[in-house]
C-alpha cells in the first residue's frame, strides 16, 4: 500500500528518514515545474535538490492534517527562489516576489514561445501578492485552501485575493484586446 | 479560450529529466543517511538502495563500543602502506575507518596510488585514485550537486582554524591547500552506482594535495565496482 504524504513524513520523523524519498518521487516533477515556471531551466536544475533538502530538513513543520504535501512544498520552493534572488540582488530590501519573475527567460516564454504578450502585461498589472495567488491557481492547480497553506495565509484571504486577481487579470486583458485592433489597422 | 485558460496554457513547461529527480532522491537519501548516523541507527542497506552492495561492508555495525574502538585503532596500522610503519616514519598516506563508518584519508606523499585505491576499496569505498595530474580516463563523472559533494566529502577537523570551511567544488583553491591533504569520506552518502574519484598532485611548498575529489559512475575500470 502506497503511503500518503502525511504517513511518509510521519515515518521519516519516527526513525526512518529515508521514507521521505517517497514524497520526492511523488512530487518531484511538480516542484520542478514550479521552479521552471518562475525561473529558467538552469536555475530550476540548480535549485531542485536544494528545495528537497530544505523540505527534508524542515519536515517537522508539515502538518499531519494536510492531505497533500504539494502546497507546503511550493512554499518551500518559493523561499528557496527568494533566497536565490536575494543572492543575485545584494543590498536590495525590496525583494521581488516570486510571482513577479525578474528573469527575462520567463518573459520570453510568455511573449515568444506562447505568442501571448498580453498575458505578461496583464500579470504585471497585478500586485505581487495577487499575482502569486493567481499563478498558484493557474499554474500549480491549487485550490484556495491549498494556496493558503502554501503562502501561510488564512483561507479566506486566499479566496479573496484569487477572486480579485482573476477579476483584474480579465479586465486588463479585455482592455488590451479592445485596443489591439486599432494598432493592427492598416493605413490606406 | 478565456483569460484564465490562456494563463494555464502559458504555464505548461517540459518535465524534468529523470536524472534530475533521481539526483534529488539521492540527495534526500544521503541526508537521511547522515541523520541516521548522527542518531546512531544507520539504516540497513535494504532500506535504502538495494544496488549498493558496498554498504553491506560499511553498514556492519560493531556490537560494542570497545569493538568499534579496537577496529578503529587497528585500521590506522593495517590500512597504511605496508612498507612504511607509522611508528617509525609517517606513511605516504593513511586510510582510517572511523567508528561511524566514515573513512578519513590523509595524504603526505604522492606514492603508491594503486595501494591507496586498493585500501579505499577494501574499506568499502568504490574509488579511483590517481597521482600526478592525470585522471583515470575510464571514469565517467557523476553530475553531483555541491550539496551532495558536501555530504560525501565531509569537512575534516581543523583545530588550528576551527571556522575554516573546506570548499565543496571539484577543484580546491590554493588557500585551502592545507586541508586539501585530508579527506573524510561518508560512504553512505554515495548515490547508488557511484564511487569517488580522487586525483592528487604535489604543489611547491604545499606538499601533496587532493586537486580533485569528485563522484564518478561506478564501473570495474573506474572504481572497481559496478
Amino acid at each position: 500500500v502506497e503511503l500518503t504524504d502525511a504517513e511518509a513524513v510521519a515515518q521519516s520523523l519516527a526513525g526512518r528518514p529515508e521514507v521521505f524519498a517517497a514524497v520526492v518521487r511523488r512530487h518531484g516533477q511538480a516542484v520542478y515545474g514550479y521552479l521552471l515556471r518562475r525561473s529558467d531551466r538552469q536555475t530550476a536544475d540548480d535549485l531542485l535538490g536544494e528545495v528537497w533538502l530544505c523540505a527534508f530538513r524542515s519536515r517537522h513543520s508539515y502538518k499531519q492534517r494536510w492531505p497533500s504535501a504539494r502546497p507546503w512544498l511550493y512554499g518551500i520552493a518559493r523561499n528557496v527562489l527568494r533566497a536565490r534572488w536575494r543572492a543575485r540582488l545584494p543590498g536590495r530590501d525590496d525583494l521581488p516576489d516570486p510571482g513577479h519573475d525578474p528573469w527575462p527567460e520567463v518573459d520570453d516564454r510568455l511573449d515568444a514561445a506562447r505568442q501571448r504578450p498580453a498575458l505578461g502585461v496583464a500579470l504585471g498589472a497585478l500586485n505581487p501578492k495577487d499575482r502569486e495567488v493567481l499563478l498558484l491557481a493557474a499554474w500549480e492547480q491549487l485550490s484556495p485552501a491549498e494556496i493558503a497553506v502554501s503562502l501561510g495565509i488564512p483561507a479566506g484571504t486566499a479566496r479573496w485575493r484569487l477572486h480579485r486577481a482573476r477579476t483584474q487579470f480579465r479586465q486588463v486583458l479585455d482592455e488590451i484586446s479592445a485596443r489591439s485592433p486599432l494598432t493592427c489597422t492598416k493605413e490606406t | 479560450m478565456d483569460a484564465f485558460q490562456q494563463l494555464e496554457e502559458a504555464g505548461k513547461v517540459p518535465p524534468a529529466e529523470n536524472a534530475a529527480i533521481d539526483a534529488a532522491i539521492d540527495l534526500v537519501l544521503a541526508a537521511a543517511s547522515q541523520e541516521s548516523s548522527r542518531a546512531g541507527s544507520a539504516p540497513s542497506p535494504g532500506r535504502l538502495r538495494p544496488r549498493r552492495h558496498r554498504r553491506k561492508v560499511l553498514a556492519a555495525t560493531a556490537s560494542t563500543a570497545a569493538a568499534v574502538a579496537a577496529a578503529a585503532f587497528l585500521a590506522v596500522t593495517t590500512l597504511a602502506p605496508a612498507s612504511h610503519k607509522p611508528s617509525v616514519q609517517l606513511a605516504a598516506w593513511t586510510v582510517t575507518k572511523q567508528a561511524n563508518g566514515d573513512i578519513s584519508v590523509t595524504l603526505r606523499q604522492l606514492r603508491d596510488p594503486a595501494g591507496l585505491q586498493h585500501r579505499l576499496r577494501e574499506a568499502g569505498v568504490p574509488a579511483s585514485v590517481t597521482f600526478g595530474g592525470h585522471q583515470n580516463p575510464a571514469c565517467q563523472p557523476y553530475p553531483a550537486s555541491s550539496a551532495l559533494l558536501d555530504m560525501v566529502f565531509l569537512r575534516p577537523p581543523a583545530p588550528a582554524q576551527p571556522n575554516q570551511k573546506l570548499p565543496s567544488g571539484h577543484h580546491l583553491p590554493p588557500v585551502q591547500q592545507r586541508d586539501a591533504a585530508t579527506l573524510v569520506i561518508h560512504p553512505s552518502a554515495l548515490p547508488s552506482g557511484t564511487g569517488v574519484q580522487l586525483a592528487a598532485t604535489a604543489h611547491s611548498g604545499q606538499g601533496a594535495i587532493f586537486d580533485v575529489r569528485d563522484l564518478a559512475y561506478a564501473s570495474p575500470q573506474c572504481t572497481g565496482s559496478s
